[in-house]
């Protein structure tokens, strides 16, 4: 990290704009994540067990825990009785 | 005339310096690399252009390859390294040929080189600028599948691995810049436009996958779990987007699978009247994968006629039957979905009299068909470069010169002259470099 260095992303930000679209992502990703994380702090879930309980789209459940998983905020845990779900968990450190 | 024993040469041309060098590769698929390496191992000098972020083609997203199912990574990195470290061979990514102008015996090219807003040489491929990027959208190189953030390395093989800003979802928060050690992130990059000057030019631009939406009738884009072979083959390797194969609606582990062969080849209404070549067995491939991955799974193939030409082939395929594949003669009506996302499959039963039937799977596979990168003849802005009645590079000389095209020092190197596997481009590529060679010999 350089503190010392002016950031060149303020010369861009003078002759272009924030891109919307990233906005409503950020935006969307955490209003996601804050409500798996909130549904995942005490047990370990299944995707519809959390789109259930949130009362959410499934497939953006999967979209966006699956995106959580990759960037290392949940792993896998055992699979359901039926071996068709698994359960996800958070991260322990 | 001898190769050139620099890598590059400094010609003056009008007054002003211009790089020359002995041939210019547009592609950098595994057919880009193989003609590359080939004119660089014989000391010509080689300056290759690639659109995408990273050199590798289709090649590199691969999971294994049929009939040997040897892991597709593994042999086409090693080959991306070789190319990216040759001292005679030059790569710009993220970079587009913009024209190119024959003048006598040499080629005026002009190249835009895009800003990456990293600076490549200092980027150490860290990812800390990807921790740190609030933004999610999704990951073209997980077909969709998954999201990636707006600062990011391409995909962990990728080369040269070094992070790039999508500016289109970029916020300018800022928060890259701020934790990137080597302070490579630079926002006032701008589009390049570098001039070069080229001996002969190897077309190896590849081909086009088809886009599945265009049958609507299968549904593809509204029902998530019917998904196209590139995103199964993503699901199958180990960098997968979902921990396993799962169906992308709710994450579901599969029990049964169809496949859907033929999608958007061999069709006329969609303009694509000929066999694409490798999804008959790329299919097979992947059903063997999958009863790898899920060994509880049920796999069925529905094809038109089953296309096994090549070495080993035929037997492949007698395996994977052997192994319990299904596979029903069927022509694919349309397909629907329940309300928990299970697939209907509407089918004439080409066997047993063309009778129309159902069945049911947890996902579908549709093996979309290889389409021509058509976009090719606009670069030559006084040559006219000929395509072929389906649209793919014509090769002139097909049986005794397969790499020459209608503009003399003009080369043609895998799926940009037709559909063909990876052995098969490898081919084509050692042709088109040896002509290459010997036409430069002869300038
Ligand atoms: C689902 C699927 C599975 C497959 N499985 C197998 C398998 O198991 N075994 C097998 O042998 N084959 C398989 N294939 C076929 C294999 O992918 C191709 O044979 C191979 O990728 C062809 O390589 P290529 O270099 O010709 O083209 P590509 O891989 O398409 O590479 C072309 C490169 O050129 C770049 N490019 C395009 N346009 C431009 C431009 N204007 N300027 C600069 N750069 C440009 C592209 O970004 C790309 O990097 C499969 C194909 C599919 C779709
Ligand atoms: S400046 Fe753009 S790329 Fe960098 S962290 Fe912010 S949103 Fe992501
Ligand atoms: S741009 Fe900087 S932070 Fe990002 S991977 Fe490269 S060196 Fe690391």
């Amino acid at each position: 990290m350089n503190a010392k260095k002016q950031l060149t992303v303020t010369i861009l930000k003078k002759t272009r704009k924030a891109s919307e679209s990233g906005k409503e992502s950020i935006k969307a990703y955490m209003r996601m994540k804050k409500k798996i994380l909130e549904i995942l702090k005490e047990e370990s879930k299944t995707i519809p067990e959390i789109a259930k309980e949130a009362g959410l789209n499934i497939d953006e459940v999967t979209y966006y825990l699956m995106s959580m998983r990759k960037y290392g905020l949940l792993t896998v845990a055992n699979i359901d009785d039926d071996d068709e779900y698994y359960y996800y968990q958070l991260k322990q450190d | 005339m001898e190769p050139t024993t620099t890598n590059i040469e400094k010609q003056t041309a009008a007054g002003v310096d211009v790089t020359t060098y002995d041939a210019l590769v547009i592609g950098g698929g595994i057919g880009g690399e193989e003609a590359a390496l080939n004119l660089a191992n014989m000391g010509y000098s080689v300056i290759m252009v690639e659109k995408d972020y990273s050199i590798g083609g289709k090649m590199v997203h691969l999971s294994k390859v049929f009939p040997t199912l040897d892991c597709s990574a593994c042999i086409t990195t090693p080959k991306m390294s070789e190319t990216i470290r040759h001292p005679n061979i030059e790569i710009l990514t993220y970079s587009e040929v913009r024209g190119i102008e024959k003048d006598g015996k040499i080629f005026n090219t002009s190249i835009v080189k895009k800003p990456r807003y990293v600076i490549e040489a200092d980027c150490t491929g860290c990812q800390l600028c990807e921790q740190a990027c609030p933004v999610v959208v999704q990951d073209q190189y997980q077909y969709d599948l998954v999201g990636r953030k707006a600062a990011y390395i391409p995909f962990s093989v990728a080369a040269p691995r070094v992070a790039a800003i999508d500016i289109e979802n970029c916020t300018l928060c800022g928060a890259c810049e701020r934790v990137c050690p080597p302070n490579c992130i630079d926002f006032t990059m701008k589009e390049e436009v570098i001039d070069v000057i080229v001996k002969s030019v190897i077309i190896a631009s590849g081909f086009e996958l088809f886009d599945a939406k265009k049958i609507p009738q299968y549904g593809f884009g509204k029902y998530k779990n019917v998904i196209h072979a590139m995103q199964m083959e993503r699901q199958l390797v180990p960098t997968r987007p979902y921990n396993t194969v799962l169906r992308p609606k709710d994450g579901k582990m599969p029990d049964n699978i169809a496949y859907v062969l033929c999608t958007g080849s061999r069709d006329k209404t969609i303009g694509n009247p000929i066999c694409s070549q490798v999804c008959c067995m790329y299919s097979i491939k992947q059903a063997q994968l999958i009863m790898g991955a899920l060994p509880m799974a049920d796999v069925t193939i529905y094809y038109m006629d089953i296309r096994a030409y090549g070495k080993g082939f035929h037997e492949f395929y007698i395996q994977t039957k052997n192994m319990g594949v299904e596979f029903v003669k069927g022509k694919i009506a349309k397909i629907d979905e329940k309300d928990d996302g299970d697939l209907v499959l509407h089918y004439e039963d080409i066997e047993n009299g063309g009778a129309p039937k159902t069945a049911t799977y947890d996902m579908v596979v549709l093996a979309v068909g290889v389409l021509p990168q058509n976009n090719i003849p606009e670069l030559f802005k006084n040559e006219v470069l000929e395509l072929d009645e389906f649209n793919y590079v014509k090769q002139t000389d097909k049986l005794v010169n397969p790499g020459m095209t209608t503009i003399d020092g003009v080369f043609v190197a895998g799926t940009s002259s037709g559909p063909m596997d990876i052995p098969d481009t490898i081919l084509s590529a050692g042709s088109a470099s040896a002509e290459t060679a010997s036409y430069l010999r002869r300038l």
